[in-house]
């Protein structure tokens, strides 16, 4: 028998079509052009005929018998497989799940939402309220967290000292609810107007100098430096200290038992509100939405079991049926 | 009662019409079925459940080619056993070597009773390496060589059968024919010398 021609898959397949008649009419006067010019592909267009008659002459088998139909073989089951309804409700189960699991995550978001609201008013609470003689041009409030007095109305972190001082805020007071960031605490003002401690600069016999080389200095400046800017704590800090431990007490009332209970407070409240505790909304319901996502985390687990279960199930039983 | 009208009666629930045109097709079926699967009894399930799932869907047939349409519900049962086959092989499905001396066991492609004995010997070894070349090509090759050389559909029936352009038809098939002519080329001194002789006559 002849070899293969040697031909592009382009020309093959226009051969073959053009056997079959299944060519336009310019394809067609293609292929005829390609006939005359290429002997080539005269030889591959035989062979391709050949082979064509070669299975059209495949004998058909008799068929072993008549596959005509009865009413049995058109009879269904009235219950699908066992396999089909494991399947069915394992995706069910998957389904079911993926719904529970959007409604949780939705209502988990709902809550976190409602929980940023209940912050917001109390963020403002801590907002520093200045007083009328520091609204008259008195000295900025300045919060020396340095100092050894720390009542004049932090309480929080940093407060440090002595230990009736101790924080009452953020990690602090672990016995009582935290009326700290997140809690309804009420308005203060941080710093009282007395006892302030005011930055003040040095002479130059008492501050020490600050480090820095002679070069440089030549370099950086034109004159060289006279005074020390370093801001340390006055001297007379510590004689102060007993006025402005007064003062703060003196400011300070402790909040009345019957507005807080036996709740610590953060802050200092003004003269004016001395004695007053205002609530600015409601610490969040944490017990609450614990209690509430237990059903959800239940139904979760339940729904991915019967998912996992029914699904493992179907295939061990389809597996056994193929066998 | 003609083709269409037997369709449209069992299009109304009337079985007996359904049966006539199994039997007309069932052999067309049979013989694709076989020739795709190369296995009887495989043949055989493929060729039953196609004919009741196209009497459960006739309402779906809405015009055209019945033959193309009840050709594609057999190809389609066919690939589905041929997945099934392969899940849990119980044979062997790599066609043989046609330059092999191997014999196929079994005897598929047997000859009439009627024939002379020469003849069946003939018919026998033709048979024989026109399935293993068929069997050798891949299934979509396969497919559309069965459904235009041997079942004598047009390139628009089978793209309906086999649900690919008829682009895609024309490819296929032409290269499946490169193959089978390469694979018969092979066999070629396998094949019966009078066939030979009858080719070269015609030539």
């Amino acid at each position: 028998m002849m070899s293969t021609p040697e031909l592009n898959t382009r020309e093959w397949l226009l051969l073959s079509a053009y056997l079959d008649g299944e060519l336009s009419p310019r394809e067609k006067n293609q292929v005829e052009e390609l006939l005359q010019a290429n002997p080539a592909s005269q030889q591959a267009l035989e062979g391709l005929r050949r082979t064509c008659q070669v299975l059209q002459h495949a004998h058909a088998r008799r068929v072993p018998r008549n596959f005509t139909l009865d009413e049995s073989m058109l009879r269904r089951p009235w219950l699908p497989s066992f396999s089909r309804v494991l399947s069915y409700s394992s995706a069910l189960a998957g389904l079911l799940l993926v719904i529970v699991l959007a409604l949780d995550f939705s209502s988990s978001s709902r809550m976190l939402t409602a929980s940023d609201l209940a912050l917001a008013p109390q963020a403002e609470s801590f907002s520093v309220a200045p007083s009328d003689k520091q609204a008259a041009g008195d000295a900025p409030l300045i919060i020396n967290w340095g100092s050894p007095a720390p009542q004049m109305g932090i309480y929080g972190k940093g407060s440090g000292g002595r230990g009736e001082d101790m924080a009452y805020g953020l990690g602090g007071g672990g016995a009582a609810p935290a009326y700290g960031i997140g809690g309804g605490a009420p308005e203060v003002a941080l710093m009282p107007e007395e006892g302030l401690v005011e930055p003040q600069i040095l002479p130059e016999e008492s501050a020490p100098e600050a480090f820095i080389p002679e070069e440089s200095l030549g370099e950086v400046l034109d004159e060289p430096l006279e005074e020390s800017l370093a801001i340390v704590p006055e001297p007379e800090a510590q004689a102060e200290e007993p006025a402005l431990e007064e003062a703060p007490e003196a400011q300070l009332k402790a909040p009345s038992a019957a507005a807080l209970g036996d709740s610590p407070i953060l802050g200092v409240r003004s003269e004016s509100e001395q004695g007053t505790v205002s609530f600015h909304g409601q610490p969040a319901s944490l017990p609450d939405d614990e209690l509430s996502a237990l059903p959800w985390c239940t139904l979760e687990l339940i729904l991915a079991a019967l998912a996992g279960l029914g699904a493992l199930s179907a295939w061990a039983l389809r597996k056994r049926q193929a066998r | 009662m003609n083709e269409e009208s037997l369709i449209h009666a069992t299009q109304q629930g009337d079985l007996d019409a359904f049966n006539r045109l199994v039997l007309d097709y069932q052999e067309q079926a049979y013989n694709l079925a076989l020739r795709f699967l190369n296995d009887e009894e495989a043949a055989a399930d493929a060729t039953q459940n196609s004919f009741i799932s196209a009497y459960q869907h006739i309402r779906s047939f809405k015009g055209g080619s019945f033959k193309a349409w009840l050709l594609r519900i057999v190809s389609n049962n066919c690939y589905d056993e041929l997945r099934r086959i392969k899940r849990r092989p119980s044979q062997p499905l790599e066609a043989l070597d046609p330059q092999s001396d191997g014999e196929i066991e079994d005897a598929l492609w047997l000859a009439d009773e009627s024939d002379l004995p020469e003849d069946a010997l003939d018919k026998k070894e033709l048979q024989d390496v026109i399935q293993r070349c068929i069997q050798a090509l891949p299934e979509d090759f396969r497919a559309v060589v069965l459904l235009v050389d041997v079942n004598g559909l047009d390139y628009k029936e089978t793209s309906q059968v086999a649900r690919v352009p008829i682009g895609t038809v024309r490819s296929r098939l032409a290269r499946a024919r490169q193959r089978l002519q390469e694979c018969l080329r092979a066999a070629w001194e396998l094949l019966p010398e009078s066939y030979r002789l009858k080719e070269e006559g015609r030539t």
